[in-house]
Parts: structure tokens; sequence; C-alpha cells
């Protein structure tokens, strides 16, 4: 019976706190209602890259009259926030978008972080000579496309205290484009993305 | 008499400069969602090509309140077919329009590809 009551009030308890958990929901990215967030959601960084793609496509500098499409490498986005998140989340939607629009290449023979390298171009070209392969299917010297342009940029963060002791947070999004030849720089565009909220959320 | 038609004319002139739209226009490829109504209009829309091969979208959202009116936008691509153009390009952007004021709003097509457009506006949610 001693035995009895606390397990009661332990399965009570664990009841209580059952009813308190929210329960895990899909965000529906298409039409996302959910409150907005102090740090950074995918929302932002969505906004961001459709608003730095059109300043991009508007400004008609991937029209090339030969033809010919540009070749990019993805140079070093910086994150200069306090938040914790890969770059990548931003430049995954300007490459895509650059190479669905038919004027850009993106090369992953050369680029600023690993990930975004495929270490299979060197390690396919590792079997040259190497009796096991088809030497006629090896890559052959000379082949590689250096690029033409270079992606790079950063993601700074300013907090303001308001004089009402709530907070003001900027999100500035820096990306340029560098022409590799001439080290010219060819395209860039600024976002800012604003928000208030009280004094002690965290953004991170 | 003729010095009243004229003070007419002058005041019709003066008033045809004000932006000032009694109906709504209609434009089958602009949807503003029923919780907007009748709070703003959007109106002169156009698709251009200023320097580049992709098509530009402009359009003027007039604002019927007397209060700011906070709204996003979204811009769906079509191609030659009608097919949607899939698109980062084609999400949910902010924009305003002041007290009875007008603003612009711009969106530029994500290929050479695009030929056509839906516009859907609605009230900007999470501010």
């Amino acid at each position: 019976m001693k035995r009895t009551v606390p397990a009661i009030v332990a399965a009570a308890v664990a009841a209580a706190f059952t009813g308190c958990v929210t329960p895990t929901t899909r965000i529906d990215i298409h039409n996302d209602n959910g409150p907005r967030v102090a740090g950074l959601d995918y929302r932002d960084l969505q906004e961001a890259a459709s608003a730095t793609l059109q300043s991009l496509f508007a400004s008609g500098r991937l029209d090339r009259k030969d033809g010919q499409m540009y070749v990019l490498t993805v140079g070093r986005v910086a994150n200069d926030t306090p938040q914790h998140f890969d770059t990548d989340t931003l430049t995954s939607y300007i490459t895509e978008e650059l190479m669905n629009s038919g004027k850009v290449m993106v090369t992953s023979a050369m680029a600023a972080s690993a990930s975004n390298r495929d270490e299979m171009i060197q390690g396919a070209r590792s079997v040259r000579g190497d009796a096991e392969f088809n030497q006629a299917t090896v890559a052959k010297t000379g082949q590689l496309v250096a690029p033409t342009h270079s992606l790079y940029g950063k993601i700074v963060q300013r907090e303001i205290r308001m004089d009402n002791g709530d907070k003001q947070v900027e999100y500035y999004f820096q990306l340029r484009i560098t022409e590799i030849a001439t080290g010219l720089q060819w395209w860039q565009k600024q976002y800012v993305i604003g928000k208030r909220t009280d004094g002690r959320t965290p953004t991170w | 008499m003729k010095t009243k038609m004229l003070c007419l004319l002058s005041a019709l002139a003066v008033c045809a400069g004000c932006v000032s739209y009694h109906t709504p226009p209609a434009d089958r490829r602009v949807t503003v969602s029923p919780d907007l109504g009748s709070r703003v209009w959007v109106t002169d829309v156009r698709l251009t090509k200023a320097k580049s091969q992709h098509y530009t979208l402009q359009a003027n959202v007039a604002n019927n309140t007397d209060g700011v009116v906070r709204m996003e936008y979204k811009v769906v691509w079509l191609d030659s077919n009608g097919a949607e153009i899939p698109s980062v390009v084609s999400t949910w952007q902010p924009m305003s329009a002041a007290a009875r004021n007008v603003a612009g709003l711009t969106a530029t097509a994500p290929s050479p590809e695009a030929v056509d457009f839906r516009l859907y506006v609605q009230v900007a949610r999470g501010y």
C-alpha cells in the first residue's frame, strides 16, 4: 500500500506533463501562418534569396550575346551572426535558381567550402593508370572548366536596444559576384530584414 | 457661364491627376485575397523587359483606407504552355501602402521562358 501511493502520484504528474506537450506538426512551407521568430528562419532566407535573385535577373548581367553560359564558383559567404546555421541554406537557393535559368553552370571542382566541392572529381582521377579501370572511361587531363565568376558575401546581424527596453534586430544579406578574370565586382545586392522583439528574447 | 465651365474643367483636370479609382480594375492575372476586401486595388499591371531578357512585372497597389495596409504578394511565373515555373522567386514578399496612397510592386521572372504570371496579394502575416 505504501508503494502504491507514490506510484499513483508519479503517474498523475506524468499525465499532467503529457497534457502540456505541444504535439509535433508539419509546417506548411507554402502557406506558413506561424508566428515570426526573432532569429532567422527559412522564410527569411527564402525572402532574401528571392529579392537578391530578382535583382540579378533584372540587371541583365546574365544575358550573354554569344549564348554561352557563365561558370560560377561558390566563394565564402560568412555567417556574421551569433546564430548557428550553414550559409549554404541561402546559397543553395541562389545556385539552384541560376542553374535553372539556363544561363549559369556551377562548378563543383572549386569552392570555398568543402561541402560545395565534390571530392569525387579528384577521386575519379586518381585511378589514372589503374589497370582495374577502363582507361578510356577515366577523365582526361585538361577537362575541368575553370570558373568565370565567384559568388561571395556575408550575413550581418545588428542588435539595437530600443528606448522601451525592446530589441530591434537587423539582418543584412550582402551578396556579390566577382568576375574572376578581371577581379571586378560584377553585381551586388544588399537586402535588409528587420525585426522587433522583447529585449529578453535571444536570437540564437 | 464660361468661367464656371472653365472652373469645373480645371477641377476635373486636377482630380484626374490624383489617384482615384471608383471601381476595382479587373485583371484575370491578379488575385486579391478576400481578407483585403476593397481596402486595396491592384492597378496598372504591366510586363516589361528593360535591361534583361527576363520579364519584370510592375503594378501599383492603391490603398483606399486611412491607415497603412501591410500586405504580402507572390508572383507565380508561367511558361508559354501555361505551366508554372517553380522558383524560390515565387515566395511571399512583404510590402505596404501608406494611407490613401499608391505603392509599387515589382517582380522579375526567374527564367526567360516565363511569359505570363499570376499575382496574389494578401494581408501580411506575422507583422
